[in-house]
């Protein structure tokens, strides 16, 4: 066929065209992503492709050995015989900018090329969430994983909301203190983001929206027509509400969920309404008690607006029976955040004896537990019980524990003080004696 | 065909006088004006060229002018500081009209390199500056304003005598923090 065409002089153009192409796709092919990216990274799911920071793509590189595994683990079956995938690791030049109300696509799959694609969080926006606990790091590449280790099942890759849902579950696990893969039991911003919907469609409304997304194509589901994520949430909700019907495994019920016909999962809809009717920190709440959750249970918690304090400082004291100086260090500065913010719900006796508990550490404690107080010490006026003790931590031998105290002080009081780490870490003792007794002085005149 | 020659020094800064005010917390920030006094007259080309140069020309003087209007920094019309640590500084800068995310980079690198403040600290002598930050506002109507822009720069560890831009976030939704550490 090849040569025929050849015969002829404008054939013969056609036929060079042709054969650059095909030699320029075998080209690409045979090197891959090399063409176009700098860094090659072997990774535990498949080669990550980047031009950005090195560093970082190893970083992912040991992240994507723990997700591989904890995928496994609750999806034996689906990942079974799973083929490798490539990851591209996008990192812009723009990262430092950040656009109010911008959204941009933190990264996708394809099934056909088993492809991923994933940008990080930016710098930037790390630096502006750095006060928040959990800056999510992992999830954008945990839910296109998600993707990948379920799109062999056709009967997940042909529908949309479900292939979501399912990742979106999955996309908030995490390993826990004791190395274990824990997928928790719901989904607090997918959880939040429903129940805005519903409270704002109301309950028909949100059916008919629910209906659709169950309904829609690729199109359909994808269309930048700026409710996307509430699709998204809705989505999740269903799946949650379903699966927390079936009995078994995570994959046995998402088993059970799959058999379901669309008619069937419909009629679900006024279970997924009252399944999401409750606030978030109702939801929570029933986590507090279980072990293996507490400590994210406790994490999300404190997000809230409003809290149930008493209920939480139970679930803290209850971690800090326990004999991991790491946990304690945990439950310490989960403690301070608690007791250091607004509408806890906590009397002025709880609130007054946690506080000369937390007091304690920050003269007996630990380092790792006075380090974990100061680094979490919240922006709150009304710990002027605590900051006699932050300024004895400014003469510590310890540099990190100085800079971290000097931080917290600046967050905590009014008073001028340098906060550049370094120069609580590095610049001379009879320099930092200067700041150190300029504290005092104001401390005195208090 | 001759097109008329842009003299490439229009493309650049002009070196006019800057007005600057000072007062102890408040002072009018350097502005760049469009070097419109370096334009040449068009009579002066016309009288070298046929009148068909007339349209070209005009074509000249708009990409003139639009080049020198990518040149320009937002114009402040106040800038005003306050501080509750001792290295960080944070200035309010109140803007005319909306301008290019790039050019409140533009805007603060100046004011950081014109106050000299790798080196210097305006209200704690002996201090090095560790965090700057930037509030830019555009004027409304009946004195009321709205935030468009804020910038972060700081220190940076690996060149101690230089900062750092370490972001911009373009919107009114940034919450203005009460000066506190990051």
């Amino acid at each position: 066929m090849v040569s025929r065409i050849a015969n002829t002089l404008g054939a013969g153009s056609g036929s060079r065209t042709l054969q650059s192409l095909l030699i320029a796709v075998l080209l690409l092919g045979q090197c891959g992503c090399g063409l176009l990216y700098k860094h090659r990274v072997e990774t535990a799911v498949g080669t990550l492709w980047t031009n950005g920071n090195l560093q970082l793509a190893r970083q992912y590189q040991e992240d994507l050995r723990w997700m591989k595994e904890g995928l496994q683990q609750v999806l034996p079956n689906n990942s079974e015989g799973i083929g490798s995938t490539s990851i591209l690791l996008v990192q812009n030049d723009d990262d430092r900018i950040i656009h109010e109300d911008q959204i941009r696509t933190a990264g996708w799959y394809n099934h056909t090329f088993s492809l991923i694609r994933f940008t990080p969080t930016p710098p930037a926006e790390k630096l502006l969430l750095q006060n928040q606990p959990d800056p999510e790091e992992h999830r954008t590449l945990l839910h296109e994983l998600a993707h990948h280790f379920t799109s062999d099942d056709q009967r997940i890759r042909s529908t949309w909301w479900l292939a979501e849902a399912i990742a979106c579950s999955l996309e908030i696990s995490y390993l826990d203190p004791q190395g274990k893969f824990q997928v928790p039991p719901l989904h607090p911003m997918q959880y939040q983001i429903a129940r805005s919907a519903l409270s704002n469609l109301g309950r028909a409304n949100f059916t008919k929206l629910a209906r659709q997304v169950i309904s829609e194509n690729w199109l359909g589901f994808y269309r930048d027509d700026g409710d996307l994520a509430k699709r998204y949430a809705i989505s999740w909700a269903i799946f949650w509400t379903l699966q927390g019907q079936q009995q078994g495994t995570l994959e046995q019920r998402l088993d059970a969920v799959l058999k379901l016909e669309d008619e069937q999962i419909i009629e679900q809809i006024p279970a997924v309404i009252q399944a999401i009717t409750p606030a978030i920190q109702t939801q929570l709440q029933q986590h507090l008690e279980q072990d293996h959750h507490r400590r994210w249970a406790i994490d999300q918690a404190l997000r809230g607006y409003r809290i149930h304090g008493p209920r939480i400082l139970e679930a803290i004291d209850l971690e800090l029976a326990s004999a991991d100086p790491e946990g304690h260090a945990w439950a310490w500065s989960s403690a301070t955040r608690l007791l250091l913010r607004p509408r806890s719900r906590l009397d002025r006796v709880t609130r007054n004896d946690w506080l000369q508990r937390i007091e304690q550490q920050l003269v007996s404690g630990s380092l790792e537990v006075k380090l974990a107080i100061c680094t979490d010490f919240p922006e709150y006026r009304w710990a002027s019980t605590l900051l006699p003790r932050l300024i004895d931590l400014l003469e510590s031998s310890d540099g990190n524990l100085r800079s971290a105290a000097a931080a917290a002080l600046s967050r905590a009081s009014q008073h001028p003080t340098i906060i550049n780490p370094h120069f609580w870490k590095f610049a001379p003792e009879s320099e930092r004696a200067v700041e150190v007794s300029d504290w005092r002085s104001w401390q005195q005149n208090q | 065909m001759n097109w008329p020659v842009v003299p490439s020094r229009l493309l650049q800064r002009s070196n006019l006088p800057r007005s600057r005010g000072h007062s102890s917390h408040t002072y009018s920030a350097p502005t760049y004006s469009a070097p419109t006094s370096s334009v040449p007259t068009s009579s002066a080309l016309v009288g070298t060229r046929s009148f068909l140069s007339l349209p070209m020309m005009s074509v000249a003087l708009l990409l003139l002018t639009g080049c020198s209007a990518i040149l320009l920094r937002p114009h402040a019309i106040s800038v005003s500081e306050f501080s509750r640590e001792k290295d960080v500084i944070h200035f309010m800068v109140s803007i005319e009209d909306s301008t290019q995310e790039q050019d409140f980079y533009r805007w603060s690198q100046d004011h950081i390199q014109e106050n000299n403040f790798q080196f210097e600290n305006p209200d704690h002598e002996g201090v090095p500056l560790y965090e700057l930050h930037y509030h830019f506002r555009k004027r409304g109507g009946r004195f009321r304003s709205q935030r468009i822009a804020y910038l972060m720069w700081r220190r940076s560890e690996a060149s101690p005598y230089r900062f750092e831009h370490k972001l911009t976030y373009i919107g009114s939704g940034m919450p203005l923090r009460s000066g506190r550490s990051w």
